[in-house]
């Protein structure tokens, strides 16, 4: 193959709109680019202004797949902020929410869009047709994290009963046994999901990824912990702004977010797997070792296991916290405004979302700052297909773009929610 | 998963009972007409005498599947894109070779829709009630307009003749209407001289050259195919204005 350009003007199967462009020159990759053409959304400028306590609501309009995870980076950044921490139930009820999200937008990703990648299918009808009970278990997996988040949440898109402090309402606790009779059976079909992804076929290509995640003394993280990576970085989440930097480069109306002085980094269920496995259920670790996994996955297709180990894992842990669940004597810590500056990050499905809000005394934001986990990505997908597309130029042109899709599903992109404020450069000469 | 129980849930008990009307209202409140149809759904439900269920689907994707279930027919009431004058009322049953997928339907979770769904529906052999679509033609999908004044009295005609509208559905549900399949439906399409687009999130026009492969969904008629069928209720489309919607049975 000599001089050759792949395009991709509309990438299917992600969130959003984004497109790729790869031009190869004398059997050589001369240009990598992961293109997000969506328009910038101005989240962060249009919280200038509104108060902390609305911050979770309207974070929570960036994505309709992962809006607990703009609602829990937000919170704990108010409540850095005004100094309070929510312990107890409402935190473990902070984390069954997160499990809600993690077993929909993990499922979803896992049957509708990266599975008909490994199996040969343009979409996720296609393969109804020839896979219905590999479907329907995935449909129906999905629903019982719609249920966890309409339950905890009030309605499952977009969920309005979390809040700074807290929520405005808890369950008793008989209204979370039905929750946990379906979770009985999401779990065992989790663990089906875990066996069923690790049959597909996987392209060898292993990374030497910098993996970047939260990391807790205790638990598998979602919403507390330190910033760690593979390769020496171990930081409180306040200092998260000095060792990473946001970077606008002209393809794509995301952010490039690098680590200062080393670039492209990896977060996400990857990165969360392999940093935290000893945080696992045993359940989970076992489903893991039984999957071909080791406590080390290099290899980015494999993400689907990943993923679906992280789902068996939401389904066991979210068991847990009903079983042990003892409603609190109020809905929410109560909290005085004051001029501060709070920080946050969670580990949405996706990965790391960090939220950083510059308040005032009476707690009106006076600056925002949002990073979601897809624009962290960015840099790493084009890596990905700089060191990925040399090893398989041999390829037939249609199959090679596919991979480089598949490549790019890998990371289950949320382009939607990376849209964000765009800098204007403009060059005169 | 179990297929939807709607055969044995229905059974016996079809002749003594009323039929379950369900009224699935779709759309985005913050653009402009595109919130018509939760509009209709809001204002029924200031005068709800209990005789349907209402329900509103303002992110319409896969979840739309979940209210597939324990009604006899459904009604989702939506914005839709067609050419007609603003304002116009299309009532489409549904599968319908005149119902464009959104486009993105089937790449990203952003893009589904009433069709995506009810292609997987059929593509899983799931029986579903008889389905119906009143599309409300839009003029506007500009965010924090105001809704167009042809969409707005076309929304208060649609909420005045509610109770005939509603009985008129239940007596075709049993009225054993013969369902168009797959192939035909397929075929129509490649005639259909012009189409609607339903929009379900609020993005269609930008997407409305889409995927025409997957665009229409097929025959899932099921239980309600227990007798032999006679006659297609062919779609209905009402002007602005036309005080004679939604027409007899």
């Amino acid at each position: 193959m000599k001089g050759k350009t792949i395009k991709v003007d509309y990438l299917a199967r992600v969130e959003g709109e984004g497109a790729l462009y790869l031009r190869i020159k004398a059997d050589r990759v001369a240009a990598v680019q992961f293109k997000i053409f969506e328009p910038p959304r101005f989240f962060e400028a249009f919280l200038r202004g509104r108060n902390s306590t609305e911050a979770p609501d309207i974070t929570a309009r960036i994505c309709g797949i992962c809006p607990i995870a703009y609602q829990m980076s937000s919170v704990h950044a108010m409540e850095d902020a005004y100094g309070i921490k929510v312990e107890g139930p409402l935190r473990a009820l902070r984390r069954l929410i997160y499990c809600g999200e993690w077993i929909e937008s993990h499922v979803l990703h896992v049957y509708m869009l990266h599975a008909p990648d490994f199996l040969g299918y343009p979409d996720a009808i296609r393969m109804a047709k020839d896979h219905p009970e590999a479907v329907e278990r995935g449909l129906k997996l999905k629903k019982v994290g719609n249920d966890i988040v309409t339950l905890l949440g009030g309605r499952e898109i977009h969920p309005i009963n979390v809040r700074v402090g807290g929520f405005y309402r808890v369950p008793a606790r008989r209204e979370l046994e039905p929750l946990a009779e379906k979770l009985k059976w999401a779990r065992d079909a989790a663990l089906e999901t875990v066996r069923w992804a690790a049959t597909l076929p996987f392209p060898e290509f292993e990374q030497d990824y910098e993996f970047v995640a939260l990391r807790h003394p205790d638990e598998y993280p979602f919403n507390e912990g330190r910033l760690v990576s593979n390769k020496g970085l171990n930081i409180p989440v306040r200092e998260y702004e000095n060792h990473f930097v946001e970077e606008h480069v002209e393809h794509s109306n995301a952010l490039h977010s690098v680590l200062k002085d080393r670039g492209a980094y990896h977060t996400g269920p990857l990165a969360r797997y392999n940093l935290n496995f000893d945080r696992l259920s045993p359940l989970a670790q076992e489903a893991a070792r039984a999957a071909g996994l080791g406590p080390k996955c290099l290899n980015p297709f494999q993400s689907i296991v990943v993923r679906s180990v992280e789902t068996l894992y939401a389904c066991d842990e979210a068991l847990r916290i009903i079983g042990e669940y003892e409603p609190p004597e109020a809905p929410a810590v109560p909290f005085e405004p004051r001029a501060s500056t709070g920080c946050g990050c969670t580990e949405a499905p996706r990965g790391i979302l960090y939220h950083r809000y510059r308040l005032d005394k009476e707690g009106v934001i006076l600056d925002a700052k949002i990073v979601p986990p897809t624009s962290q990505n960015q840099k790493c997908i084009e890596s990905d297909l700089w060191e990925f597309v040399p090893k398989y130029l041999d390829l037939p042109h249609a199959q090679l773009q596919h991979r480089c899709e598949q490549l790019i599903r890998n990371y289950d992109p949320c382009i939607s929610c990376a849209t964000h404020f765009l800098k204007l450069k403009v060059d005169r000469e | 998963m179990n297929k939807p129980a709607i055969e044995d849930e229905r059974g016996t008990e079809r002749s003594t009972r009323p039929g379950r009307l369900r009224v699935v209202g779709c759309g985005n409140p913050y653009a402009g007409d595109d919130g018509a149809g939760l509009e209709i759904v809001r204002r029924l439900r200031e005068n709800w005498d209990g005789s349907c269920e209402l329900l509103d689907r303002p992110q319409a994707g896969l979840e739309l599947l979940d209210c597939m279930q324990g009604a006899d027919v459904i009604l989702f009431v939506d914005a839709v894109s067609s050419g007609a004058p603003p304002g116009t009322l299309h009532l489409v049953p549904l599968p319908s070779p005149d119902l464009e997928a959104r486009g993105l339907g089937a790449l990203s979770s952003h893009g589904w829709g009433l069709t995506e769904a009810l292609s997987l529906m059929s593509a899983l052999e799931w029986q579903a009630p008889r389905l119906f679509l009143l599309g409300v033609e839009i003029e506007t999908l500009a965010p924090d307009k105001p809704r167009s004044e042809a969409v707005e009295a076309a929304i208060q005609t649609v909420v005045d003749s509610f109770a005939r509208l509603s009985a008129l559905l239940l007596v075709l549900c049993f009225r054993k209407e013969r369902h168009m399949d797959h192939r035909e439906c397929h075929a129509e399409r490649s005639e259909a001289s012009s189409s609607l687009t339903a929009d379900s999130c609020g993005e269609t026009l930008r997407f409305a050259q889409g995927d025409k492969a997957i665009s229409c969904a097929s025959s899932f008629g099921g239980p309600t195919l227990d007798a032999p069928a006679h006659g297609t209720f062919a779609p209905r489309h009402f002007p602005p204005g036309d005080k004679s919607f939604p027409g007899g049975s």
